[in-house]
C-alpha cells in the first residue's frame, strides 16, 4: 500500500501492531480513511482501541508498521499536527483541577501569555463555544460541568483551529441517553459543515448504524472494515464481541 | 442580676503601636532583612511552583529532592564548597536521574524515586559522619535557621526566584496543558518529556535554595501546602495561581517573625502557619458546600 493507491485518503493505517511489555495489545491492523467519512472502531473492552487511537497518534511507539496522515508520516507532522484535533476520553481528566471552561480554550489559542487575557480571546472562544452549542459555559469551572457539557467542551477545544481531521475517544461515554443522540448528531453536523472527516472510538452499535460510513471491528486484530450493512454480519459481530452481541445485531436488521 | 457579658480581649491603640514598631524594629537587624528577604522570595518560588507540583501528584518527589540535598550540603562541607551551591548540583543531577530512570525503563516513578530518596540520605549521613566534631552547622539545614542566612543566600535566592518563577509564567500555557491532558499536549506537538525535565530541574532549583530557610525536612511542605490551600478556594487557575502565592508570601513573613520572637527553628514556623491557612480554607470549602 502506499499513498499514491489512495490520494483522497487523510488515513492510512499499514500493518500497524503495538505490543507492551511482551503483550500483544493489537496486530497487522491496516485501513485507509477517506476525507470526509465518519469511520468507527468498534470492539469489547480492552480490544486496544484507545491503544489503536493513541498509536495513529504517535503518543505510544508502535511495534510495527506505518500511519500516514495526510500523506506524512505521523514520527514527523509538525505543522500537520494543527490540521487534526483529538478528544482524549473525559475520564482521563482530573475533573477537580481548578481551570475554568475559557482557560482550557486558552491553552490552545495562546503558545504563551497565559495571563494576559484580551477581549478578542475571549470572542474567539465564545465563537469556538458556540459551534457545539454550549457558549453559556465559558466561566464555568470544569468541575462543575455535567458528563455531557464537559464532552462538549472538549469538542469545542479539538475543533479549535479549524482541523480537517477529527479523533474522537468515546466522545459520549457517560452522557445520558439523550444527550448521547445529540452529541452524535452535532458531529454528524459539523462533518458535513466542515467536511470533516471522523475517526472515532464508540460501543455503542446503534450510532454506528446510523452514522458511519465505515466500521472497523477491533478485537486484537482487525475483524471487519467497511460499510456497516455490509460488513457487521452476526458472525463477525461474534467473533467481535463473543456470542451475546449476534442477538444485538438482529434487531438492527428490522 | 442579669448575666455578665462575655469577657472581651482589646487591643489599645498603644499596644498596636507597639507591635507596629516591634515589627519594623526587628528590621534594623541585618541577618533579619536577609533572612525577610530571602523569605519572601522563597516563599512565592515555592507557592508557584507548587501549583504544578500539586496538579501533576509529584509531592513524593519533591520530598525526595530535598532529601537529596543532605548529602549535597554535606559533600558541599567535606570538599570546601559553599553548601547551597553543592546542594543546587547535587539536587538537579538526582532530579535527572529519576527523571531519566523514570522515563527510560520500566521502574514506576515512586520505586525509582524510593530508591533515590533513601541512597542520598544515607549518602549524606555517612558523609556527615566523617566530619569532626559535632556538626552544628549540618543540623541547621535540617530545619532551617534564619540567623544561617547569608548575603550569597539570598543573591541566590532572589536570582533563581526570579528565573524559575519567569520561565514558569512565560510558559504556563505549556505547563498547565502537559498537567492537564499529556495525550493532548503531545498531539499538538508539545514535546512533553522534554517540559517533564526543564521542571524538575526547576523544582530541584527550588527545593535547594529553600533549604537555607526552610531546612530539608520541611521544604516540600511549604511547596505542597499553599498550593493545596488555594485549591480548596480556587475556582479558576489564575485565582489558584495567586492564592498560592498570597499563602506562601504571608506565611514565611508570619513564620519568619514569629521565629524570631519565639526563638523557635523557621522551617517548622512558616510551615505550621501555612498549615493554619490550609486548615482555614479547608473548613471554608466545606462550608460552602454546605
Amino acid at each position: 500500500m502506499s499513498n499514491e493507491l489512495y490520494p483522497q485518503s487523510v488515513l492510512l493505517v499499514e500493518d500497524l501492531s503495538l505490543r507492551l511489555g511482551g503483550y500483544t495489545l493489537f496486530e497487522d491492523i491496516s485501513f485507509v480513511v477517506d476525507q470526509g467519512e465518519i469511520a468507527i472502531i468498534i470492539g469489547p473492552n480492552g480490544a486496544g482501541k484507545t491503544m489503536l487511537m493513541r498509536t495513529i497518534l504517535d503518543l505510544i511507539p508502535a511495534h510495527a508498521g506505518r500511519v500516514t496522515i495526510f500523506g506524512r508520516d505521523h514520527h514527523s507532522l509538525g505543522d500537520t499536527s494543527r490540521r487534526i484535533g483529538y478528544m482524549p476520553q473525559r475520564l482521563d481528566f482530573d475533573r477537580t483541577f481548578p481551570i475554568t471552561v475559557y482557560e482550557v480554550m486558552l491553552l490552545r489559542l495562546r503558545k504563551s501569555g497565559f495571563w494576559l487575557h484580551r477581549s478578542r480571546m475571549r470572542d474567539r472562544v465564545r465563537e469556538a463555544l458556540a459551534r457545539v452549542h454550549a457558549e453559556r459555559l465559558i466561566d464555568r469551572a470544569i468541575g462543575r460541568l455535567s458528563g455531557g457539557e464537559f464532552q462538549r467542551v472538549l469538542l469545542a477545544y479539538a475543533l479549535l483551529d479549524n482541523p480537517e481531521l477529527l479523533l474522537l475517544d468515546e466522545p459520549a461515554a457517560g452522557v445520558d441517553i439523550t444527550g448521547e443522540d445529540t452529541f452524535y448528531e452535532l458531529i454528524h453536523n459539523l462533518k458535513h459543515e466542515e467536511n470533516l472527516t471522523v475517526i472515532m472510538v464508540s460501543h455503542d452499535l446503534d450510532v454506528v448504524f446510523k452514522y458511519a460510513d465505515q466500521v472497523l471491528c477491533l478485537n486484537r486484530r482487525l475483524l471487519c472494515k467497511g460499510a456497516p450493512h455490509a460488513v457487521l454480519r452476526p458472525e463477525i459481530l461474534e467473533q467481535t464481541y463473543g456470542a451475546l452481541a449476534s442477538s444485538y445485531h438482529h434487531h438492527h436488521e428490522h | 442580676m442579669g448575666p455578665s457579658p462575655p469577657p472581651t480581649t482589646i487591643i489599645t491603640s498603644t499596644e498596636m503601636a507597639g507591635f507596629l514598631s516591634d515589627a519594623f524594629s526587628i528590621l534594623q537587624y541585618p541577618f533579619m532583612q536577609r533572612a525577610l528577604v530571602a523569605g519572601l522570595a522563597i516563599g512565592f518560588l515555592c507557592a508557584v511552583i507548587g501549583v504544578f507540583v500539586t496538579l501533576r501528584s509529584m509531592s513524593f518527589f519533591s520530598d525526595a529532592i530535598a532529601h537529596a540535598a543532605l548529602a549535597g550540603i554535606a559533600l558541599g562541607v567535606l570538599l570546601g564548597m559553599d553548601p547551597v551551591l553543592a546542594a543546587v548540583i547535587f539536587c538537579v543531577v538526582v532530579a535527572l536521574g529519576i527523571t531519566y530512570l523514570t522515563v527510560r525503563t520500566e521502574l514506576t516513578s515512586d520505586t525509582v524515586i524510593g530508591v533515590f530518596f533513601s541512597g542520598s540520605m544515607a549518602l549524606g549521613v555517612l558523609v556527615i559522619g566523617f566530619q569532626k566534631g559535632y556538626q552544628t552547622d549540618l543540623l541547621s539545614y535540617l530545619f532551617g535557621d534564619i540567623l544561617s542566612v547569608s548575603d550569597l543566600d539570598v543573591v541566590l535566592a532572589l536570582a533563581l526566584t526570579t528565573l524559575v518563577v519567569g520561565l514558569i509564567f512565560w510558559r504556563s500555557t505549556l505547563l498547565i496543558k502537559v498537567a492537564l491532558n499529556r495525550d493532548l499536549a503531545q498531539v499538538e506537538g508539545v514535546n512533553a518529556v522534554a517540559w517533564d525535565y526543564l521542571f524538575m530541574v526547576l523544582l530541584a532549583l527550588t527545593v535547594s535554595v529553600s533549604l537555607r530557610i526552610v531546612g530539608i525536612v520541611l521544604v516540600s511542605a511549604l511547596i505542597i501546602v499553599p498550593a493545596a490551600a488555594a485549591r480548596n478556594l480556587a475556582r479558576d487557575f489564575r485565582g489558584l495561581m495567586g492564592m498560592a502565592a498570597a499563602i506562601g508570601l504571608v506565611s514565611a513573613v508570619v513564620g519568619l517573625v514569629a521565629s524570631f520572637y519565639t526563638d523557635t527553628p523557621s522551617g517548622p514556623t512558616i510551615v505550621l502557619m501555612a498549615i493554619v491557612i490550609f486548615v482555614a480554607s479547608f473548613l471554608g470549602r466545606l462550608r460552602r458546600r454546605m
